[in-house]
């Protein structure tokens, strides 16, 4: 098993969805819930689109287990977002693990010879 | 000047959402758009005929949540019609991404949708209860053939209406299980 942190939650057996990736990557620093939606398109070029009701819905799942806590409300009454500290290390693992699983394809890859196009 | 309206009749959304919706999206086509339901109906405002696509989401709206949820919405392209309690009617222009982009999240959609079928179910069953208690007290007392006979028709009509309720939620529950199962 690839480890994970597995104190205390349940988020699909704490393994990240990839919108949940997405969205712990941009709060890594403070954002409110349409800057997380924009930060993830320019971040992927328009490759990773998040619906609406799926951001909303996993925001509100990610403060459910506590990876994320609202920051006091900004002057224009936009909540923002930012991680606890379990949300801190659920997103650094989950980018580690990642890493690996891409690290782990290439070996396959070069392993029988064949080349990676894509890169 | 009131605009023209009319009502049409849906197929039920615990058992045909989809096929609502497409209803919907084809009277839009012809000018006819969906602003709100009443008595179980569709009613519908002629305007300009436009491609519209047309969802339902589920969801415990706060007031502070409110204005947050319509902002992500209006971002993805989407327009908040109206909300009855977490069942939410929503617009947009053809072409638009869906509301939900992953499983997961919407497998937590199913589920509330079934927790909201649930508790109108516990509604409709806690009026039928009251009917007939009402039938064989009050109205035993005061017995008028008409009273009792049309408080008997409305129990069993509920009652009816309840039963096909109750199938409509296992479908959905079915359906909540079939997402998370695909996780």
């Amino acid at each position: 098993m690839i480890g994970m942190a597995s104190d205390k939650m349940n988020f699909s057996d704490n393994q990240l969805t990839d919108s949940g990736y997405y969205i712990l990557l941009a709060l890594l620093e403070p954002k409110h819930g349409y800057g997380v939606m924009k930060y993830i398109e320019e971040l992927t070029d328009g490759e990773f689109v998040i619906g609406p009701a799926t951001l909303y819905t996993t925001l509100k799942k990610m403060q459910k287990n506590d990876f994320i806590i609202l920051l006091c409300e900004s002057e224009d009454r936009k909540k923002i977002y930012k991680l606890t500290e379990l949300g801190n290390k659920v997103i650094m693992e989950e980018i580690n693990r990642r890493i690996r699983m891409a690290k782990q394809g290439e070996l396959v890859l070069k392993s029988i010879g064949r080349v990676n196009n894509c890169e | 000047m009131s605009k023209k309206r009319k009502f049409v009749l849906g197929k039920g959304l615990a058992f045909a959402e989809e096929k609502d919706m497409k209803k919907l999206e084809d009277y839009s086509k012809e000018g006819w758009h969906f602003k709100e339901i009443k008595w179980g109906l569709y009613l519908l405002e002629k305007g300009e005929p436009t491609n519209y696509i047309y969802c339902i989401d589920y969801q415990k709206l706060k007031d502070e949540d409110r204005e947050e949820y319509i902002e992500m919405l209006n971002n993805g392209g989407w327009t908040f019609i109206v909300n009855y309690e977490d069942m939410i009617l929503l617009r947009a222009k053809e072409g638009t991404e869906k509301i939900y982009s992953d499983i997961s999240s919407r497998a937590i959609r199913e589920e509330k949708f079934g927790s909201a079928m649930g508790k109108s179910a516990l509604y409709l069953i806690a009026i039928i209860l009251l009917m007939v208690i009402w039938r064989f007290t009050i109205g035993s007392l005061i017995n008028i053939a008409a009273i009792n006979f049309i408080t008997t028709l409305i129990t069993a009509g509920l009652i009816g209406f309840t039963f096909v309720f109750i199938i409509g939620y296992f479908n959905v529950k079915l359906k909540a299980n079939k997402y998370k199962k695909q996780q």
